[in-house]
Parts: structure tokens; C-alpha cells; sequence
């Protein structure tokens, strides 16, 4: 095994949770998702010579997808925005960096999972995006075009743009 | 939306990234400078991208899954270092690994506190706290329920308090001329994670960070690094830890002799 393998593992766990949570957008989905990597890792070993922490993004990536195909989740589905939007939400009850964390989180919930992905893995995963495009197998421009449209979408729908 | 908002959201969006080259750079930064809406575009572009990621911190102060624990509490048992640290519970993650202290290191001179309204007020003082200058008042006399708790239980036991909460001391270390221990309260709606420092009025807080009870978790034995939005806990020790938590019997020497050695 190599060595060291179990404190790597421990300190990767919270930069691993963050990156599951925000391709899952839910808690115990994302530690579900820490859970199945820590395992497949310790079953199946890491090459000496990766960098664990990217390692095991990746792998996370791939069982998160392996889940949306599971339950037939079309990865460009756009989910519909809730009901309760952030316009529901008064300046009065909220202060103004909770409203706009709410709609944030709103927005990134609505975020379509092929643009989450994107953004988890270059945005929490610290991928560049050859690393991103080679992950994903998608070429560049893509990754680059699709980060672009996430952005746009949740600038959008959280109004921090008034164009 | 058009495909030149598309394309520029794109190259805005790489600018952002550090994934364009010179020329390119060269030739937005001209644009965002001449255009309004180039710039207006790139700052909700950045404001996305930011806030995308200030989410996903989220999870931090979300008490970590039962199976997810009992996995990652079986790695630190077998990593095998710990040994003469029995009866201390080891946290990853608060190990002061140089990445991290770096990233942290900003915010670790002054932590700020989110106090819910409904928390354990009435068993630890709401505190903001800095590494430089700890807080004058908040202190925990030896005679109240949580001072006599600190001063006398060893690290991982638990013990009730009249008011029908619950006391964990978790570990302690020494930092700087005094002897501190991290511990973790709970009661029936809220549970807090806080660092006291012992001197000679007694303990004080020096961070503590609340979240609402959530479940058993609060009173299961080992409580990972996000448990009771420690997060900010966790920075706190990366600055003020100056040496690994010392050992069961070093600990009951101190509590035997009252504390009265230093560091």
C-alpha cells in the first residue's frame, strides 16, 4: 500500500466533501459519495506516482455520473426553479449576504448537472482545464464554453448582472 | 442570448481562470477597459464564480454521517501513531499541514463567530476571538459546570451538567505559556465546539462556534473536524496549536496538580 495512504486519505476528506457536495447539493448524498471513493481507494489501491487528493476527485466524478446513469438523470436536464424563488425573500427578514447566498444556492441547485460538473471540477477541484477536458473527456473549447454558460446562468438567476 | 455574449461570457470566464494566454489577456483587459458592458459582464461572471465556490463550504458545519465517521475514525485508529494518546480522539484534519495553514492563514488572526439565537448561551459566552488578542471577559470560574469539567475530566469523557447538557473535553494542548482543551458541549437544541484556555481566574474561551442540534450526532463518541461548525475551530488550532495534544498521562498530571504547571 502506499505509504502513508491513510493521513492522505484524512486530510484530502474535507476538500473531498466540498467537491461532492457540490456536484450532489446534498449532504448526505455528498458524504455517501466521500464514503463510496474512500472505499474504491482502499480496495483498489492509487498509483504512486498521482496526487491523491486529484485521484480521488476523480473518482468521485466517476461514481457521482455512474449514479446519474443509475437513475436515468439526463446530464443537461434543466431542473425547474422551486417555487419558493428569491424573490419570496424579504431584505427586511434577510441581510443582504444571507439573501444572496440563498439565491446562490438556488441557483446552483437548478444548475443543469453537466454545468455543476464542470464548475465542481475546475472551481473546487482545482483542475486547469486541459486536466478538466482529459477528465471529462471533452475537448477543451467545450469545458471552456460550458463554464462560460454556467457562470452566465447563475450571474442570471441570482441578479448579479442587470444586462 | 446571442453567440457573441456566449463567446464573450467564455473568454471572460477563462480571464477569470488564468487559462488564457498573454495576447488573449492582453486584448481583454482593452475591451473590459473601453466596454461597460465587458466589464459588467466580467464582474457578475466573478461574482458567480465566487460564489459557486463560497457554497460549497456548506457542508463544512454539516455534522459528517455515521458510516462516514466510523470509516474515517478505523483510518486514524490504524494509521498507528498515536499510541500513548489513548483516550484522545484524533482530528485529521486539524493537523497543520502547510497547505492549509497557508490557505487559512488570513483568516485565522480573526475568527469570527456565528452565534444562533437559540444556542447554549446560558453554558458558554458568545465570542468573537483573535489569535492576537484573546477576549478579556468569558471566562469559565472552576466552580461553574463546564470550568469544573475542564479542570477536572480527562479528555473523551463526557459528563452531564445541572442544566441538562452534556460536556466532552477532547484533547488538550499546550499554546504558548498556557494550557488549553478543545471540547464539545451539547444540549437538547443546540451543540458548540470551543477552545478554553486555562489562567489564573480560570478557563477561558478562546473561539467557540454553535450549530443547532442535529440528531445523536451530538452525542456520538467521536465528532469529526465539521461537527459543530469547527471549521472555524479547526483554523483557530492551526494558529494557536504550537505542539501536538499531549498525552493521557501528561494530561492527568495536570489535572491532578491543578494546572499549575506551565508549558
Amino acid at each position: 500500500m502506499r505509504p502513508g495512504l491513510n493521513d492522505e486519505i484524512l486530510e484530502a476528506v474535507p476538500h473531498l466533501r466540498r467537491f461532492a457536495y457540490s456536484l450532489t447539493r446534498a449532504a448526505a448524498d455528498a458524504d455517501d459519495l466521500v464514503q463510496s471513493v474512500i472505499e474504491r481507494v482502499l480496495d483498489r489501491g492509487v498509483p504512486d506516482d498521482v496526487e491523491l487528493k486529484k485521484w480521488m476527485f476523480r473518482v468521485c466524478r466517476n461514481l457521482w455520473i455512474d449514479g446519474l446513469r443509475a437513475s436515468r438523470t439526463r446530464m443537461d436536464a434543466v431542473p425547474e426553479l422551486k417555487a419558493q424563488t428569491a424573490d419570496t425573500l424579504s431584505s427586511e427578514q434577510v441581510a443582504a449576504g444571507q439573501m444572496m447566498m440563498a439565491r446562490t444556492r438556488e441557483a446552483i441547485d437548478a444548475l443543469p448537472p453537466v454545468y455543476r460538473e464542470v464548475m465542481t471540477v475546475v472551481g473546487i477541484g482545482g483542475a486547469t482545464y486541459k486536466e478538466a477536458a482529459a477528465m471529462l473527456d471533452t475537448p477543451i473549447g467545450t469545458i471552456m464554453s460550458r463554464l462560460g454558460r454556467a457562470r452566465a446562468m447563475l450571474a442570471e438567476r441570482t441578479g448579479y448582472h442587470d444586462t | 442570448m446571442t453567440h457573441d455574449t456566449n463567446d464573450l461570457d467564455s473568454r471572460l470566464s477563462a480571464y477569470l481562470d488564468g487559462e488564457l494566454d498573454s495576447t488573449e489577456s492582453a486584448a481583454l483587459e482593452t475591451l473590459i477597459a473601453s466596454d461597460p458592458h465587458a466589464a459588467a459582464r466580467l464582474e457578475a461572471l466573478a461574482t458567480a464564480r465566487a460564489g459557486f465556490e463560497a457554497t460549497s463550504h456548506e457542508i463544512d458545519d454539516v455534522p459528517m454521517s455515521a458510516s462516514l465517521t466510523a470509516t474515517l475514525e478505523r483510518l486514524a485508529e490504524s494509521r498507528g501513531d498515536h499510541s500513548g494518546t489513548g483516550n484522545i480522539v484524533a482530528f485529521p484534519a486539524w493537523r497543520r499541514t502547510a497547505d492549509f495553514f497557508q490557505q487559512h492563514r488570513a483568516v485565522a488572526a480573526s475568527v469570527a463567530v456565528a452565534v444562533g439565537a437559540m444556542t447554549l448561551q446560558t453554558a458558554v459566552p458568545a465570542q468573537v476571538a483573535s489569535v492576537e488578542g484573546l477576549p478579556a471577559s468569558g471566562t469559565l470560574r472552576a466552580d461553574s459546570g463546564i470550568g469544573h469539567a475542564l479542570e477536572a475530566s480527562a479528555s473523551g469523557s463526557s459528563k452531564d451538567l445541572a442544566d441538562g447538557s452534556t460536556i466532552t473535553p477532547r484533547f488538550t494542548f499546550a499554546s504558548g505559556s498556557n494550557y488549553c482543551r478543545v471540547a464539545d458541549t451539547a444540549s437538547e437544541n443546540a451543540q458548540a465546539r470551543f477552545v478554553a484556555c486555562r489562567e489564573a481566574a480560570g478557563w477561558r474561551i478562546a473561539i467557540a462556534t454553535f450549530t443547532a442540534a442535529s440528531g445523536d450526532s451530538a452525542h456520538a463518541p467521536y465528532q469529526t473536524a465539521s461537527q459543530a461548525g469547527s471549521e472555524s475551530v479547526e483554523r483557530f488550532l492551526d494558529a494557536a496549536m504550537t505542539d501536538a495534544p499531549l498525552g493521557a498521562q501528561e494530561e492527568a498530571d495536570l489535572i491532578r496538580t491543578g494546572w499549575l504547571d506551565q508549558p
